[in-house]
C-alpha cells in the first residue's frame, strides 16, 4: 500500500509539473509581464468591488436564507440526477491510463483503485471547504446555515461517488432502468416524508440508504470496469486544459463516442445508403461535425440574434450594421466550419467532389440562414412597418446574405484546391459593395435595387463556373 | 512514364528539418520501399504527399498534376492506406465503402463487385453492418485496407501494409499489391517487414534522418544497419 501511495505522489507530481509548464508556455503566449502587473492589479481591485456589492444585498441573501429551507430535498433530488448524468459521461474516479500501467508492474488494481478513490473524496473534500470559506468570507449568508447546507450536501455528494462509477459501468438499457429506479425510489422517499414537518427525517434517511448502497457496491467496484473507456474519458479530462487548449487552437477529444449515441444507433442507420443519393453520406458527415462544434456554433448564432435584435431598435444606422454584422458573421462562420470539416483526416485523404460537399453543408446551413431570415423579416416589420420598400429591403438582404455565404464557401474551395490562390479583386468586391447597398438602403430604401445587380452577378458567375 | 515526382522536398517542424531536400520518382506500375529506422522520416514523405504535412519547399506532382495547383485533382490520384485505421464512428464499414466508392466515382455495380471480392477474401463479409467500435483492430485494418484498395488509382500509399494483419490476411494484400502494381498503380510503401518486402518490391530508397542514403533495385537490397551505428 505504501509503495502504491508512493509512486501515485510521484505520478501526480510529475504531471503537475508537466501541467506547469503547459500553462507556462500558454501564459507566455497570452501575456507578458506588464499585462500580468495590470490583471493582478485589476483582479484584487475586482475583489473588493465584488465584496462591496455583495454587502448591499445583505437583505436579499437573509430572505434566501430564510426561504430555502423547504428546498434542501429537492437540492438532494438534484445531486440524484446529477450523478445520473454524469455518469453517461464520466466515471467520477480519476483512474487514467497512468494508473493502469501501475496495474501492469507489481502494483494491485485494488490499491491503485483505492487511492484514486480516495484522491476523489479528498478533492471533492478541498473544493466544498473552499466554497464554503469564500461563501462565508465574501458573502453575509449566516455561519449556521452555511455549515447546514454544506454538511449534508457534503455527505451526499461523497456517497454518490462510488455510486456513480458503478453506473459508469453499466450499459444500455440497464442503465436506463437503474437510473429510473433509482430516481423513483428517492422521489417515493420524499412522498412518503411529506407528512413530516421536519425535513431531517427524509435527509437521515438518504443518508442511511446511500450508506447501505455504497457498503453493497464496495465489493462490486471492481467487476465488469471498462478500464478502456474509462481510462479514455479520464485521460481527456486530466489534458484536456482550456486555456492551454485556446493558446495552442488544439483541443483534445475522447476518442470514443459516448454511450447513448451508441445504444440508439437504429438498424436503419447501419443499413447501406442509397448510393445514387451522392448527397446523404456527406450530410452525415457534415451533422457529426457540426454537431462536434455545436456548442461555438450555437453561441455565435444566438451573439448574431442578439446583435441584430437590440441595434436594429437603437436607430436606422445602428440597424442597418447590424445586418452586416450579422451576414458578415455569419458568412464567415459558416465558411471556417466548412473549412475545418475538411480536415478531419479520413475526410481529407479522399478526393472531394466540392459540388456534392458543399450542397450537403448547405442543406444544415439553409435552415440557419432562414431562421435568421425570419428574425431579420420581424425586425424590419416592427420597426419599419408593412411597406412594398420594407418587403424589397427584405427581399435585397436575403439574397445578399444568401449569395455572400455561397461566395465564402467557393473562396474556401477555391483556396484548398490552388495553394496561392488569391481572390480576384472582382470577386473580392462584391463583399464591400454589398454591405455599402446595405447601409445606403437605411438612407434610401431605393438603394436595394442593388439586388438586381446581385442577381445578374449570380447569373454571370454560374456561368462562368460553368464553362 | 514517371507516376510520381517529388522534387527538392524540404519540411521542417518547428526549427526542426524532418526532410531535406529530398529528391525521388516512381515509374508506372512500379513498387517501391521505403526503408529506414524509426525516425527517418519514412511516414513524413506519406503525410507530405497526403498533403497533411505543410512543407516549405519543393514539388510533388502525380502524372504532372501539381500538389500545389490542383489539389483536388491531384488527390483523385491517390488512394492511402495508414499504419492505424482511422474510421468514421458515424459509419458503419459498408457506408465507408460507399462513401470511398462515391468519392473516387466508382459506380454502384462496380462497387459491389468489388466490396464483394475483397470483404471475402479479407473475411469479413459478416461485418457490413457493424460500426468500427464493435469491430478488433485487426478488422478495422481490413477494412480501411478494403477502402483504399476500391478505386483504381494513380498512386497507392502504404504505410506498414501488414500491421495487424493475420497470416492469411497479409498473404492476400501482398498478391492484392502485386496485381495492382500490374495493373499500372504505383506503390510507395513502408515496411519494417524487410524480408518481405524483399519479396515483391521492385526498388527500395533508404532514408536517415530526413536524407536518402540510398537508392536502388531491391534485390541489391544487402542489409539495415543499426541506427546507433550511422
Amino acid at each position: 500500500m505504501k509503495r502504491t501511495w508512493e509512486l501515485i505522489r510521484f505520478i501526480r507530481k510529475s504531471r503537475r509539473t508537466k501541467k506547469q509548464k503547459l500553462y507556462k508556455l500558454a501564459f507566455g503566449v497570452a501575456l507578458d509581464k506588464t499585462i500580468a502587473i495590470y490583471l493582478s492589479f485589476f483582479l484584487v481591485m475586482a475583489f473588493f468591488m465584488i465584496y462591496d456589492q455583495l454587502i448591499q444585498f445583505q437583505p436579499l441573501f437573509e430572505k434566501m436564507q430564510a426561504a430555502a429551507e423547504p428546498f434542501m430535498p429537492i437540492v438532494i433530488l438534484g445531486l440524484f440526477i446529477r450523478t445520473i448524468i454524469l455518469s453517461f459521461h464520466s466515471p467520477g474516479i480519476l483512474f487514467t491510463s497512468a494508473e493502469y500501467k501501475m496495474t501492469t508492474l507489481p502494483y494491485l488494481k485494488q490499491h491503485v483503485w483505492f487511492h484514486t478513490f480516495i484522491e476523489a473524496i479528498a478533492k471533492a473534500l478541498i473544493s466544498f471547504l473552499l466554497l464554503f470559506f469564500t461563501l462565508l468570507i465574501l458573502t453575509p449568508i449566516s455561519t449556521l446555515f452555511l455549515i447546514k447546507w454544506a454538511c449534508i450536501i457534503m455527505v451526499a455528494v461523497l456517497l454518490l461517488i462510488l455510486p456513480q462509477w458503478c453506473l459508469y459501468q453499466v450499459n444500455g438499457k440497464k442503465k436506463i432502468l437503474i437510473s429510473i429506479a433509482g430516481l423513483t425510489s428517492i422521489t417515493v422517499l420524499r412522498l412518503l416524508f411529506t407528512q413530516f414537518t421536519s425535513q431531517w427525517y427524509f435527509l437521515v434517511s438518504v443518508i442511511l440508504i446511500l450508506l447501505v448502497c455504497n457498503i453493497w457496491l464496495w465489493g462490486k467496484r471492481l467487476s465488469k470496469v471498462d478500464w478502456m473507456r474509462v481510462i479514455d474519458v479520464n485521460d481527456t479530462k486530466v489534458w484536456n486544459m482550456f486555456f492551454v487548449n485556446r493558446m495552442s487552437e488544439m483541443e483534445i477529444k475522447p476518442v470514443r463516442k459516448p454511450l447513448l449515441q451508441q445504444l440508439f444507433r437504429s438498424e436503419k442507420e447501419r443499413k447501406p445508403f442509397p448510393y445514387h443519393r451522392d448527397k446523404m453520406i456527406f450530410r452525415k458527415l457534415w451533422r457529426k461535425n457540426l454537431m462536434e462544434e455545436k456548442q461555438h456554433f450555437v453561441q455565435t448564432v444566438v451573439t448574431i440574434i442578439l446583435c441584430l435584435v437590440v441595434l436594429s431598435f437603437q436607430n436606422d444606422i445602428l440597424q442597418g450594421l447590424s445586418i452586416v454584422l450579422a451576414i458578415f458573421a455569419f458568412s464567415k462562420m459558416s465558411a471556417s466550419y466548412f473549412h475545418k470539416g475538411l480536415k478531419d483526416k479520413l475526410i481529407h485523404s479522399l478526393p472531394w467532389n466540392m459540388d456534392v460537399m458543399k450542397r450537403a453543408y448547405l442543406y444544415w446551413i439553409y435552415p440557419v440562414l432562414t431562421v435568421l431570415g425570419i428574425i431579420l423579416g420581424a425586425v424590419l416589420w416592427i420597426h419599419q412597418g408593412l411597406q412594398l420598400m420594407t418587403l424589397l429591403q427584405f427581399i435585397h438582404f436575403s439574397v445578399t446574405a444568401y449569395i455572400l455565404l455561397n461566395h465564402q464557401l467557393d473562396i474556401s474551395i477555391h483556396k484548398i484546391n490552388h495553394k496561392w490562390y488569391t481572390t480576384p479583386i472582382g470577386n473580392w468586391l462584391i463583399g464591400p459593395l454589398s454591405y455599402l447597398a446595405i447601409m445606403a438602403s437605411f438612407v434610401t430604401p431605393f438603394a436595394s435595387l442593388y439586388v438586381v445587380f446581385l442577381f445578374i452577378y449570380k447569373i454571370f458567375h454560374v456561368k462562368r463556373k460553368n464553362l | 512514364m514517371e507516376t510520381l515526382k517529388f522534387e527538392g522536398v524540404r519540411v521542417e517542424i518547428g526549427k526542426n528539418t524532418i526532410l531535406q531536400d529530398i529528391d525521388f520518382s516512381l515509374e508506372q506500375g512500379n513498387i517501391v520501399a521505403l526503408i529506414g529506422h524509426n525516425g527517418a522520416g519514412k511516414s513524413t514523405i506519406m503525410k507530405t504527399i497526403m498533403g497533411w504535412q505543410e512543407k516549405k519547399q519543393g514539388n510533388i506532382s502525380i502524372n504532372g498534376i501539381n500538389q500545389d495547383d490542383s489539389f483536388l485533382t491531384y488527390k483523385k490520384q491517390i488512394a492511402y492506406i495508414p499504419e492505424e485505421p482511422f474510421l468514421l464512428s458515424e459509419l458503419t464499414a459498408m457506408q465507408h465503402f460507399q462513401l470511398y466508392g462515391q468519392s473516387y466515382g466508382l459506380s454502384e455495380q462496380q462497387l459491389n463487385q468489388r466490396v464483394e471480392h475483397l470483404t471475402r477474401l479479407f473475411e469479413i463479409e459478416d461485418k457490413l453492418n457493424e460500426y468500427p467500435e464493435s469491430l478488433s483492430k485487426g478488422m478495422r485494418q481490413k477494412v480501411q485496407t478494403i477502402c483504399a484498395l476500391l478505386p483504381d488509382v494513380a498512386l497507392m500509399l502504404i504505410d506498414e501494409p501488414f500491421m495487424g494483419l493475420d497470416v492469411h490476411a497479409a498473404a492476400d494484400l501482398q498478391q492484392l499489391i502485386i496485381d495492382k502494381a500490374k495493373n499500372g498503380t504505383s506503390i510507395l510503401l513502408t515496411s519494417h517487414q524487410l524480408d518481405r518486402v524483399g519479396e515483391f518490391a521492385d526498388s527500395y530508397i533508404m532514408l536517415h534522418k530526413g536524407v536518402i542514403t540510398e537508392k536502388g533495385i531491391m534485390k541489391d537490397f544487402a542489409e539495415l544497419t543499426r541506427r546507433s551505428t550511422e
